[in-house]
């Protein structure tokens, strides 16, 4: 296995597979990838840095240690990439933002160094918006459509996913930013439950809502990413000490008898288009074809989410950045700079409000879970597809509903943030015009397991996760 | 960037968010001023529907480990 598209077009369980047979290299893997790195960046700018040096060597000794009988596991030698808001031990982090400019962490976020330890390639560091805050524009661009919102914040570890540039990414997720991307891209991504991942080493957006996860090409990659990257880290105070199973082990037991309950009133609301309603309402009854029950639910308190959030992650940012604001505030993006001082603006009161709403909604959810015996809830990721970079925030002319698209985009996925559970989206068609669609699946807290097996069902049903972007980025 | 659903006629003074941002030590340019002001007006009337829902019997969620870690 020589050709290089073959092998960037490999599966991070595929390259594995090829790794561990001998039909390839980690080196190869590597040189593919940087290959490819240079065929799309000048056009979608998904990489803040790429340390190619550090990671040929790094793959060199992938090589060596597994030839030599002591392969570490699936991602050993798979070329990864790391959101620029994660810290890298002498690579620079910047965030997205020229206030950080030239900044070398002396240590390696516990993401990263369980990445390390996995024998993952560090390929690359993925372009944010600034501080993760997803008010700027990045110049990072979609190869689904160069004029449309690539997603964010994570959005450099979306598009490198997609367009073949890395083999699997980390990003993070405060209101939707894995899984924002991840639809936007057609790829997979996972924002675990909150304490799941280790944060130690990430620059916080919003202490209590920020989460660390996988983004990939299919169910089964994600499932291996997490099992690298999930656990108890003493460095992190909000770290939960719960069990960490295998979560590709029971990935292909179905979802026969499983019950996946969803909020027509609320998840299928008048904001969402109609391709993106049918192609929810497809996965539903794929679902239910193979054994699922499919419960119909109404929690009200879904309804207080997106104002809950805003309210709390505004002022835990500005919170955050209060000092730093003060002594670099020139160099911040102007949008994000504004933000972050109406967040210094808002209310203690209403601060301590907003953590009262989401008490409420997460003792909602957890005795709707428990009174309805439910597995999962199931939407669309976002209510309608990709946004032109131009309409982000102007008012919505596709229907009178009072939201700029900017609005839409995180309808459906702030609960899981405030509810602190996992949820996953990952791709289920094309709207007419072409752009990716994904479906989201919320689960109960440290049961990520149960969300990789209804998609990995799903998944194997279809081959929408196959589908590439079709920007040319010039013959291989 | 907010997220006011509110249908409240709030509308907030750059001079009120002037004296605000001096209280509170925000340093504001004045061209600034009119954009947070119209942006605030939309974001703190969304307390009230946070208030529409009774949150009588929900203490905030604060969560804190006091153990002691290397």
């Amino acid at each position: 296995m020589t050709d290089s598209s073959d092998l960037i077009n490999l599966s991070i369980s595929e390259a594995a597979e090829a790794l561990r047979t001998g039909a390839t290299t980690s080196l190869a893997l590597t040189q593919a990838t940087l290959e490819r790195i240079k065929r799309t960046e000048p056009t979608v700018r998904a990489y803040a840095a790429v340390p190619e040096e550090a990671a040929l060597a790094q793959a060199e000794a992938a090589d060596q240690e597994i030839a030599a009988g002591n392969a570490r596991g699936p991602l050993h030698g798979i070329p990864i990439g790391i959101k620029d808001i994660i810290y890298t031990k002498g690579v620079a982090t910047e965030c997205g933002s020229k206030a950080m400019e030239g900044f070398l962490p002396d240590f390696d976020a516990t993401v990263v160094r369980k990445l390390d330890e996995a024998g993952a390639v560090m390929i690359g560091k993925t372009m944010p918006h600034e501080f993760a805050y997803g008010v700027n524009e990045p110049p990072t661009r979609s190869p689904w459509e160069l004029n449309s919102y690539p997603g964010g914040s994570s959005t450099g570890s979306g598009v490198a996913v997609t367009v073949r540039s890395a083999f699997g990414a980390l990003g993070t997720d405060t209101g939707g930013s894995i899984r924002i991307p991840a639809s936007i891209n057609n790829i997979v991504g996972l924002k675990p439950t909150y304490g799941r991942v280790s944060a130690y080493g990430v620059i916080p957006l919003s202490w209590t809502l920020d989460h660390v996860g996988p983004m990939t090409r299919t169910v089964l990659d994600n499932a291996l990413m997490l099992n690298a990257i999930a656990g108890h880290d003493p460095k992190d105070l909000t770290s939960a000490r719960q069990k960490v199973p295998d979560y590709s082990a029971a990935i292909d037991e179905g979802v026969h008898g499983m019950r996946i309950g969803i909020d027509r009133g609320f998840v299928l609301y008048p904001g969402v288009i109609d391709d993106v309603r049918g192609a929810a309402e497809a996965v539903i009854s794929e679902l239910a074809d193979m054994g699922a029950e499919i419960i119909e639910i109404s929690l009200p308190e879904f309804e207080l989410t997106p104002e809950t959030l805003f309210t709390v992650m505004m002022a835990e940012a500005s919170a955050y950045h209060r000092q730093r604001l003060r002594e670099k505030g020139d160099l911040y993006d102007p949008a994000t700079r504004a933000t972050l001082k109406m967040g210094e603006l808002i209310p203690a009161t209403h601060y301590v409000t907003g953590l009262r709403a989401r008490e409420r909604y997460r003792s909602a959810m957890k005795a709707l879970f428990r009174g309805q015996k439910l597995d999962a809830l199931i939407s669309p990721t976002m209510p309608l597809p990709a946004p032109l970079l131009t309409d982000l925030h102007q008012p919505r002319t596709d229907m009178d509903i009072g939201e700029t698209p900017m609005v839409s985009i995180i309808h459906h996925t702030f609960s899981a943030n405030l509810g602190g559970q996992p949820a996953l989206s990952a791709p289920c068609g094309f709207t007419r015009d072409g752009l990716p669609i994904g479906y989201q699946l919320m689960g109960r807290p440290f049961d990520e397991a149960t969300l990789f097996r209804i998609a990995y069902a799903y998944e194997r049903t279809q081959d929408w996760h196959t589908r590439q972007a079709p920007h040319d980025f010039g013959a291989a | 960037m907010s997220y006011g659903r509110s249908k409240s006629d709030l509308n907030i003074k750059a001079d009120q968010v002037a004296l605000l941002a001096e209280l509170f030590g925000v340093d504001l340019g004045s061209d600034d001023l009119e954009g947070l002001a119209a942006a605030l007006s939309n974001q703190l009337p969304s307390i009230a529907v946070l208030e529409d829902f009774d949150l009588e019997d929900f203490p905030p969620i604060l969560r804190m480990d006091a153990g002691w870690y290397d």
